[in-house]
């Protein structure tokens, strides 16, 4: 009896094996992390790195450059002044074609004006955009600084809440009010960060975290449903760290004299927030625009991708179309 | 009443809602483009698995009207035509393969033997259905379905994919069904015997869907005079019975080339045999898995547009287009498989010890059902087996 349980353990565990080597070469790879950790933001690309972002519907060749940042197409010209592209995953857009994203878009578009430097981040909020910008960003060459805002997303994602615990580490601020701020720097990468770490390099390790999340997701789906209305019900605490946050960043431009234009582009589908947003800009004299505006404005498409939300290529050429057209950079 | 009016009216009933369910939106269709009109699809629901059991069901009312049937049970009949593991996809169980197992005592004694080695083949089959038929899927469907355009390369991956698609996934469900059956010490006829290794067509169709075949030949081919007339004749047959069978399979015209294809390959393949020349086997071998091949296309194919796309793909000799060489070894390893290997029948022939049969049961269930939580997160749907359409 013990002989055939012992024999159906190592069955199981060669399953397992046999199973990640499957997903690693079949249709259904998973991809790998393309990310590390960073002690000043918690988590940034890895340096001179390539993989596949892989969805049901895409399987796109991503490339980081020697910095870590999203892969431009045309070469650094120092005579040439820099454009800085801040945002979340919708930026750094590893599922879109490199030459298609953004800021390749947005070179080709303005004939190679300037440097267009993509630092969009997965997973990052306008908090750990500013941090981006102090600890990664050379601002002497900078001409304009471009903040992607999702702004649903990060209302959402910029509250620091302590002892909320998340697998990754992250920098964050805490806002005691509108003007004063302390920065949480990432916490020490634990042995379960690590370990982490080295399993993502296993197809398994994506699978089990998609099992779990499917789970999640049809069985405790109540419980979901139910906190996601108590999170609209407040959002004020959201908004005065988002606005602290971007007055914070205008601030800290203006600080490094060098002459540096700060726009913001803003998505977003909720009139309320959108209101909110606009007095604000407008009270900062901070540049914007509403990118779906100005889309249906300029008679051009922001379409995603069919599997998951993201801005497709055609979304990314016409963003970069949008940018040029409405003059946001001369 | 007469036994002959009972015959026909209990055929003519099973054809008739066959033919209702299956068959109406085809000829709607057909005649609303033939005569420019417009009546309305009625849309029918299939009776799950109607294909199988209609056929089995006319098989018994055949049979005892030759006073060729013993067994008269309903309850017996009743689980015949309705026998879970094999109702949806088959194989086609004739009634006395079948009732005499359900009659006898000895069935109803827990075999645990029978219970190891049923398991043994149906994770043998539940592996050839998701982890092998549902990833050659992806590849059909991007270039039957998804892909405008294929290049040499890529239509012959699509094809091929196809190819190792269905046997994988409808002899991944008969291993299935002969394993559950066999839990309930019941076997199932074997259905495929390495099709892909057959020599010629007609040696195809004794491994391909073995009890179609049977049934085609008992109940159509030589009820219509099979090759006791002239040569004429028997062709004539050849061809009607292959038409039925690729209507069988579907309500299309696609289908219905795909039966006639085979119809005229097999009648070839007779006038062939009647020069006498042989045919080195390896060569004997390539033109019969070709035309197989090619003929699925006809097969797999929604509409006459993809037809032509893979086809002109295949036979456009441009080989300057880029290998994906991660699909290449997988149809190389496949190709390697169905050729060499021993197929699910031979398995169960042999005799393995008992823990090589429980670490090759656990193995074979654990890694199906990794893939079939993978399949399901994935897409959050169920990866059907390829025959429940018909």
């Amino acid at each position: 009896m013990f002989k055939n349980i012992l024999i159906m353990v190592l069955s199981i565990v060669f399953a397992l094996g046999i199973f990640d080597f499957f997903l690693k070469y079949s249709p259904y790879e998973y991809g790998v992390t393309p990310v590390e950790y960073d002690k000043k933001i918690g988590t940034w690309h890895r340096k001179s790195y390539e993989n596949y972002a892989i969805s049901e519907c895409y399987k796109v060749k991503y490339i980081f450059d020697k910095k870590g940042l999203v892969a431009n197409i045309f070469e650094h010209n120092n005579t040439k002044k820099d454009v800085i592209l801040l945002g979340d995953s919708y930026v750094e857009a590893i599922m879109v074609k490199n030459e298609n994203i953004i800021h390749n878009a947005l070179a080709r578009e303005l004939n190679q004006k300037y440097n267009f430097l993509n630092y969009g981040l997965s997973d990052s909020s306008p908090i750990q955009q500013f941090i981006i910008l102090q600890e990664k960003v050379n601002l002497k060459n900078t001409k304009y600084v471009l903040q992607f805002i999702g702004l649903e997303n990060d209302l959402k994602d910029v509250l620091y809440e302590k002892g909320k615990s998340r697998r990754r580490p992250k920098v964050y601020i805490d806002f005691k009010n509108f003007k004063e701020y302390e920065i949480i720097r990432p916490r020490n990468q634990t042995i379960f960060d690590k370990a982490g770490d080295l399993l993502s390099e296993y197809q398994l390790y994506f699978f089990l975290k998609r099992t779990f999340t499917y789970f999640k997701k049809h069985v405790l789906e109540r419980e979901r449903s139910e906190s996601k209305k108590v999170e609209k019900k407040d959002l004020n605490k959201n908004w005065m760290y988002f606005k602290g946050v971007i007055y914070q960043t205008k601030k800290y431009l203006k600080s490094v004299n060098f002459n540096i234009e700060y726009k913001i582009l803003i998505s977003s589908g909720n009139k309320k927030n959108n209101k909110i947003m606009r007095e604000f800009l407008d009270n900062e004299n901070i540049d914007y625009i509403f990118l779906e505006d100005e889309a249906k404005r300029l008679n051009k498409q922001l379409t995603n991708f069919t599997c998951d939300r993201h801005w497709d290529d055609q979304a990314h050429i016409n963003i970069a179309k949008i940018i040029q057209e409405s003059g946001l950079i001369k | 009443m007469d036994k002959k009016i009972l015959l026909v009216f209990g055929v003519v009933s099973n054809i008739v809602l066959l033919a209702y369910f299956k068959y109406t939106d085809f000829l709607i269709e057909n005649y609303n483009s033939v005569f420019d009109s417009a009546i309305p699809l009625l849309e029918l629901a299939l009776p799950l698995a109607i294909s199988f059991f209609t056929f089995q069901q006319i098989a018994y009312l055949v049979d005892s009207y030759r006073d060729e049937t013993s067994e008269y049970d309903f309850l017996n009949y009743a689980l015949f035509v309705t026998f879970f593991p094999q109702l949806i996809a088959g194989p086609i169980v004739h009634h006395s393969e079948m009732m005499p197992q359900f009659h006898s005592r000895w069935n109803l004694v827990k075999n645990y033997k029978n219970i190891v080695l049923g398991l043994f083949i149906f994770s043998i089959g539940l592996f050839k259905k998701v982890i092998i038929a549902d990833t050659f899927a992806i590849w059909a469907t991007e270039g039957f379905d998804i892909a405008v355009s294929l290049n040499f390369f890529e239509a012959w991956v699509t094809s091929l994919s196809y190819t190792f698609q269905l046997y994988f996934d409808f002899s991944g469900y008969t291993d299935m069904a002969i394993g559950a059956a066999l839990l309930f010490n019941i076997r199932l006829p074997i259905n495929f015997n390495s099709p892909y290794k057959a020599m010629d067509i007609q040696d195809f169709w004794k491994r391909w869907h073995m009890t179609l075949s049977k049934f085609l030949q008992a109940y159509v081919y030589i009820p219509l005079g099979g090759n006791r007339k002239s040569s004429f004749l028997t062709y004539n047959n050849i061809l009607i019975t292959f038409l039925i069978g690729g209507i069988w399979h579907g309500a299309g015209w696609t289908f219905i080339v795909w039966g006639v294809l085979h119809g005229i390959a097999v009648v070839i393949h007779k006038l062939w045999k009647s020069f006498g020349v042989k045919m080195p086997k390896i060569l004997a071998w390539f033109i019969t898995f070709n035309f197989i091949n090619i003929a699925w296309v006809f097969f797999r194919a929604k509409d006459w547009g993809s037809i032509l796309k893979v086809l002109s793909g295949m036979f456009n000799f441009d080989i300057n287009t880029n290998i994906d060489f991660y699909k290449v070894v997988y149809i190389c390893i496949f190709f390697i498989v169905i050729l060499f290997l021993k197929n699910s029948n031979e398995l169960m022939n042999e005799k393995y010890p008992q823990k090589l049969i429980l670490f090759s049961t656990t193995f074979l269930m654990s890694i199906s059902l990794l893939q079939l939580t993978n399949i399901l997160i994935r897409s959050d749907k169920v990866s059907e087996f390829l025959y429940f359409n018909f």
